[in-house]
């Protein structure tokens, strides 16, 4: 039996295959595009592509994120909070708390096991409306400095002498930052500083919820070394489980949340 | 709408106009007949309050209406107005006006609202204004504005925090009675002490009804939608001591007599029974319609409808009054907010509590932790905080909220 999971998220569209025992056939990372159709077309494609699949082989598909209402061939659609609970359960079994820091949201997931070796979700936090302490305050940041977000990790690993961030509102710290690039200080300076207030604000968030050992993080910001260096910082010494490509977490949900779907269906 | 500050006629045919509109809207649901009664009832205090010959005295939530009704005045709650402008969606305007008034978009919403109101000259004009330190010192604040923009007496009333004092309750009715005796003098009014235990024994009979009412929604499945019964409280504030409010109460505890009797669910195939705390958002019914028909949870009770208070003595009316008020479960420590949510928890079998944290709102969202992790400790029930406006519906996203409140049926889908 073949599964898909597709979470569209605020900024990233992605698609995951899997298989017969639950391993990831293939997956796919896409721009999410204000047309969310053909962003999911294209993603699933490329996906069963990557798995030599055709689509009549998959048996049931979950679409969960922010645009899960608009794929016409799911035949279910589960939040982004579920479905990043069971990815990040999937990838690291013994995970308790999820910490997810997207595009627009970052969230805190609390666990708990059922007993049939099956979790599920008791409390979860999200960011109030603001992009504070997101994948976009980031992406601003970046354009401000002029570097690749990408990038930000790396260099931020060369700051010896981090440079304070007090403002966490997007539009405050945006010239914050162009004052201190006036200032000419170190870029890597600047960016670990803004490291270092993302992790504390994502952190006075989600501890809110009970976090309970061990701590998995996912969504595309923990790409970024940088930020998640500091959040091992601040949550020691609690052990913390980074996946390969944290930002498939929430498809990689989906796609097992897609298989419970079919397995009730029949 | 530009109208002069005293041109009451005008006012009264505006409000009028959107009130006709308001009950002509479109509904998702049959209205009970009190709820109904309920609306019309609010309607008739506003324009009541619009005529040159009413004596109208400004209140805040917790100033008892009885003693404006005591003085034959028309009480209004005015912040409730915010929630009717939005309902009937002039409120972006008045907003704006607060707005340009130097009213930061951060602060509350209801007082910023009426504010803007006063500002475009459509609230009716007060003879005398009363607020309280609870719920919030936001409140007395904004009265002041009013108080020399319309150049009447401010009366204040110090609700103390340690509500179960005995010096609490004498301090209150100290004030109260002090207060009535001013409002009299400024309103040109007589006061008289049967005139109040008359109203208090008012009180009495409707509050009986109105319990008895919201004991019926403990029924499995629910009679009554959170939706329609959420509305219920903003009118209460200012038809406490009134003949009306005991018809309604009555009305509603019959209604919800026969549709338990008949066995009618007001959420066909109840999944869920969810509390809701605090107000709701008055610019639209989507929260509760996704809540109540989408995903079958019923808002089964709402911690606002909740009265905590005994039968008051008509003898002993000040002092009752302020035991009345102090019983207030909003009012005091969190403690004691947390122990009558865990009851309401139990006895209206409720699977989840959402606690609707108010854009603005300091007072509220401080609660909410609080209650929160003291709640875990009493009940095992999930507790989701809801970040929402109530008016300005500019900071209204749909779909971040339905992601949320998805979310939040899952935990409980995956309690089952
Ligand atoms: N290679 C990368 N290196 C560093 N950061 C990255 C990288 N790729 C993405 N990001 C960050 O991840 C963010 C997007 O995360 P993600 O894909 O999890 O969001 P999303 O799921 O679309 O959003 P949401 O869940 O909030 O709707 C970007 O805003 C960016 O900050
Ligand atoms: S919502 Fe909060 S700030 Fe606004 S009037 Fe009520 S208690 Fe005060
Ligand atoms: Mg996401």
């Amino acid at each position: 039996m073949f599964t898909a999971g597709i979470d569209i998220g605020s900024v990233s569209t992605e698609v995951v295959i899997l298989g017969e025992k639950n391993e990831i056939l293939s997956y796919t990372v896409f721009d999410s595009q204000v047309d969310i159709e053909k962003t999911v077309q294209e993603a699933f494609r490329i996906a069963l592509e990557k798995a030599c699949l055709t689509s009549e082989k998959i048996d049931s598909v979950v679409s969960t994120g922010y645009g899960r209402n608009n794929v016409p061939f799911a035949n279910k659609s589960v939040t982004e909070i579920t479905c990043h609970a069971l990815g990040a359960q999937h990838l690291f079994p013994g995970t308790k708390t999820v910490i997810d820091i997207g595009g627009q949201d970052s969230k805190a997931i609390a666990l708990a096991g059922q007993g049939n070796g099956r979790v599920r979700v008791v409390d979860f936090i999200m960011n109030d409306k603001c992009a504070a302490g997101t994948g976009r305050f980031l992406e601003v940041m970046a354009g401000v400095l002029n570097i690749d977000i990408k990038d930000m990790g790396c260099l931020s690993q060369r700051s010896n002498r981090e440079v304070s961030i007090s403002s966490m509102c997007t539009v405050f710290a945006e010239s914050e930052v162009i004052s201190l690039i006036h200032q000419k200080l170190p870029k890597e300076d600047i960016v670990s500083g803004l490291h270092t207030a993302i992790a504390r604000k994502v952190l006075s968030l989600v501890q809110r919820v009970p976090m309970e050992e061990e701590i998995t993080l996912t969504g595309g910001v923990m790409k970024n070394r940088g930020v998640v260096e500091k959040l091992r910082q601040e949550l020691l010494p609690k052990r913390i489980n980074l996946p390969d490509e944290p930002q498939i977490a929430g498809a990689l949900g989906a796609a097992i949340m897609a298989k419970r779907h079919t397995v009730s269906r029949t | 709408m530009a109208v002069g500050e005293t041109d009451r006629k005008k006012q009264r045919q505006y409000f009028s106009q959107q009130f006709q509109n308001r009950m002509r809207r479109p509904r998702s649901y049959p209205p009970l007949g009190a709820s109904q009664a309920r609306e019309r009832t609010v309607y008739k205090l506003f324009m009541e309050s619009f005529r040159d010959t009413s004596a109208v005295i400004w209140k805040s939530t917790f100033v008892p209406s009885e003693i404006i009704y005591a003085l034959g005045a028309v009480p209004l709650y005015i912040e409730s107005f915010s929630a009717v402008a939005s309902a009937v969606d002039i409120c972006p305007a008045m907003l704006d006006a607060s707005e340009k008034h130097g009213f930061s978009r951060d602060s509350c919403s209801f007082l910023r609202g009426v504010l803007g109101a006063s500002l475009k000259g459509m609230l009716p004009r007060p003879d005398a204004l009363v607020s309280s330190s609870y719920y919030c010192d936001g409140d007395p604040k904004i009265f002041d504005i009013f108080a020399e923009k319309y150049k009447k007496p401010h009366f204040y009333l110090q609700v103390p925090f340690m509500t179960d004092e005995e010096w609490s309750l004498d301090i209150v009715a100290e004030q109260l009675e002090e207060i009535t005796v001013e409002l009299a003098r400024a309103t040109g009014r007589v006061f008289s002490r049967e005139k109040l235990s008359e109203i208090i024994n008012n009180s009495n009979e409707a509050c009986r009804y109105f319990q008895q009412a919201m004991e019926l929604r403990k029924n499995v499945p629910s009679p009554m939608l959170g939706c329609e019964a959420i509305d219920y409280i903003g009118s209460i504030s200012q038809l406490w001591g009134s003949r009306d409010f005991v018809r309604i109460s009555r009305h509603l505890c019959e209604e919800l007599e026969e549709r338990v009797e008949k066995g009618a669910a007001a959420v066909e195939n109840e999944q869920f029974r969810l509390l809701w705390c605090h107000l709701r958002p008055y610019y639209n019914d989507e929260v509760f319609h996704y809540l109540e028909f989408q995903h079958r949870a019923v808002v089964a009770f709402e911690n606002i409808n909740l009265i905590t208070w005994e039968d008051m003595d008509p003898q002993r009316p000040f002092q009752s009054l302020a035991k009345k008020l102090l019983t207030n479960s909003g009012i005091g420590s969190y403690e004691r907010m947390t122990q009558w949510i865990a009851s309401l928890v139990r006895d209206y079998t409720i699977d989840g509590v959402i606690w609707m944290a108010p854009w603005g709102c300091r007072h509220f969202n401080s609660l909410s932790q609080l209650v929160k992790d003291g709640l875990r400790k009493e009940v095992d029930v999930p507790f989701f905080i809801l970040d929402l406006e109530c008016i300005d519906k500019r900071n209204y996203s749909k779909e971040q909220v339905r992601t949320r409140l998805d979310a939040f049926i899952e935990v409980l889908e995956g309690r089952k």
